[in-house]
This record gives structure tokens, sequence and C-alpha cells, in this order.
């Protein structure tokens, strides 16, 4: 791996944009190593397959590398990036319509404090998000994608709503409209 | 909704992802790569058109037939000893023709005389507009 490790002390993005669009193909390279894990993310997320991540991930970069003179230097360049990637992902996702499968690749495995809890709270809490998993699938694709953006990859709201092509008040909503479909579906019985 | 978020949030902590695959070194390969096929296609197409072309005016009615589409069509001179007649084209409206006289009653403007005689005088009252030729 070329561009790992020094990531961190290259030029910021508008530079290495910069040098890009002058035809700087290391330049890229960084601005991709700097990308790949959240948009090899988004795109598992909704491919759930790796193989498919993968290749949308790489056709991703690759339109985005043919796209670089449309993009507005000054703007954030990671949402845009992951528009690009999302839209391969879906494109890509031949799974769309299955039930979810999402678990054991989402969810499923070891709760963040499992050794605070009982051996049966662990296990409820797997079926919680084994159910919480299937729900979130059953989504329509907007308001998962609205969920995976600001939840998952813990992007703004103004970052989601370059993500999802859309304003930042249409995200707000369609997160609380996925949030409020989840509820419904997950048929949420709260701590009584 | 405090508990969907927080089971929401326990779901992302707990999820895990398969590695992230070095799509920056495949990229960078694959940059260099697409742009050499772009410049096969490119060369290729221009090597098609340029065949197209010498074949098509091998052929004389498709050669005058392209020259004539580009405009490019024959040209004869030819020398005559009398200008053939060239028929009027349009009237200029240029009002009605009048003397200097006439159009100075016409006008409420003074006309000042023309260094030599001009060969016609045209009036457009309702434009306020003389016009000599």
């Amino acid at each position: 791996m070329v561009y790992e490790g020094a990531v961190e002390q290259l030029p910021d993005d508008g530079v290495l944009i910069e040098q890009a669009r002058e035809g700087d193909i290391t330049a890229y390279g960084h601005l991709v190593a700097r990308y790949q894990d959240t948009a090899f993310r988004i795109a598992y997320l909704i491919t759930r397959s790796p193989t498919d991540a993968e290749d949308a991930a790489q056709a991703g970069f690759l339109k985005a590398y043919a796209a670089l003179h449309r993009f507005h230097v000054g703007a954030p360049f990671r949402p845009w990036l992951l528009r690009i990637v999302a839209n391969e992902a879906r494109n890509r996702s031949r799974h769309e319509r299955r039930q979810a499968r999402l678990i054991p690749r989402i969810g499923g495995s070891e709760p963040r404090h499992r050794t605070e809890r009982s051996a049966e709270e662990v296990v409820l809490t797997d079926e919680t998000h084994r159910l919480l998993a299937g729900a979130l699938w059953r989504l329509r694709y907007e308001e998962r994608l609205a969920i995976f953006t600001r939840y998952f990859l813990d992007l703004s709201e103004a970052e989601a709503a370059v993500v999802l092509g859309c304003p930042a008040g249409t995200v707000k909503s369609r997160l609380s409209r996925g949030l409020e479909h989840l509820r419904a579906d997950f048929q949420w019985e709260p701590d009584a | 909704m405090p508990e969907i978020d927080r089971t929401l949030r326990e779901l992302v902590a707990a999820t895990r992802y398969p590695p992230t695959p070095d799509v920056a070194a495949y990229v960078v390969a694959a940059i260099p790569q697409r742009r050499q096929r772009r410049l096969v296609v490119v060369a290729l197409a221009a090597m098609a058109m340029l065949i197209a072309l010498a074949i098509a005016f091998a052929v004389p009615p498709a050669r005058s037939a392209i020259l004539d589409w580009l405009g490019f069509g024959p040209i004869r001179i030819e020398h005559v000893s009398t200008l053939p007649p060239v028929p009027d084209s349009a009237t200029l409206a240029l009002g009605r023709a009048a003397t200097l006289a006439e159009a100075r009653r016409a006008m409420g403007f003074p006309i000042l005389r023309l260094p030599r005689e001009a060969d016609g005088l045209f009036v457009d009252k309702p434009d306020g507009e003389v016009t000599l030729v």
C-alpha cells in the first residue's frame, strides 16, 4: 500500500485536487487513500457485499477523477465523492429488495459494553440488533441512506445533504421519517 | 424516539466492516490505462474517418457532393462584353422623392446644401428623415 501512512502529513483536499486536475495522479491517489475507508463503508452499507462495495468504490473514485474539473473548488470534497460512490453502489446493489441479511455483517457482533452485561442481556441485544438491522433494510432507500450517513458514517447534516442530493431540511425530515418507520416496523417496546 | 436512537447507536457501534481494500492503488493504476484506452479509441476513430474520407474522395460524384456540402463547390469564371442585368431586389423605403425646396418646406428643420448635386432626395415625413443619395 503505497499511500498508507503518509496521508495525515499531506496537503489539504483543495491543494491535492488542484494538483490532480493538473494531471498529478499521485495527488489523486493520496485523496483516494484519505477517503477510501468511508467510501468503501458507504458502498458496503448499501450493497451489503464486500465485492460490490469494492467495485463501487473503485468505479466511484474513477468517475470522480473524470469529473474533477466540474468540482467546485472550496466545496467539501468528501460528500461530493461519497455521493458518486453511493450512486455507484446503488446501481450495483443486486439485493435491494431482498430481506435483510445485514446480520451478521451489520450488527450481530459483540456489543460495546459486553463485559458489563449479563449473558442474557447480550443475547437480547444481539437479537435486538438483528431485528433492527432487518427493519433498517426494509426502509425506503432515501430514508436508509439518511440513517447511514448520519448514524453509521457520522456525517454532518450539511454533508449528508450533499450525499443525498437534497437540502439539509429534507435530510432532517427523511431521517425523522426513517426513525419513525424503523420504530413502527421494529415494534419498539420501551423499557418499562 | 430516544429508545430507537440508542439501539441504533448500539447497532452502529457493533457493526464490523470488512477490511477496506486498497482502492487507491487500483485507481492510480487504472487512470493511465483509461487515458491510454481513450487515446487509442480517439486515434482509431480519427483513422477510420480519414480512411472513409479518402475513399469518398476517390469517387468523383461523392467528392463533388462533399465539396458542395462544405461550400467549396466548383466556381466558373467567364469573361463577357456586357454585364447581365441586375434585377431590382427590394425598395429601400426612403420615403417619397422630392426637390430640396420641397423637402425644406415639408420638414421643420434646415437642410444644408450639399457641395454637389445629389442624385436623388427622399422625404420620409412620419419618421422625420431626409435622405440624399
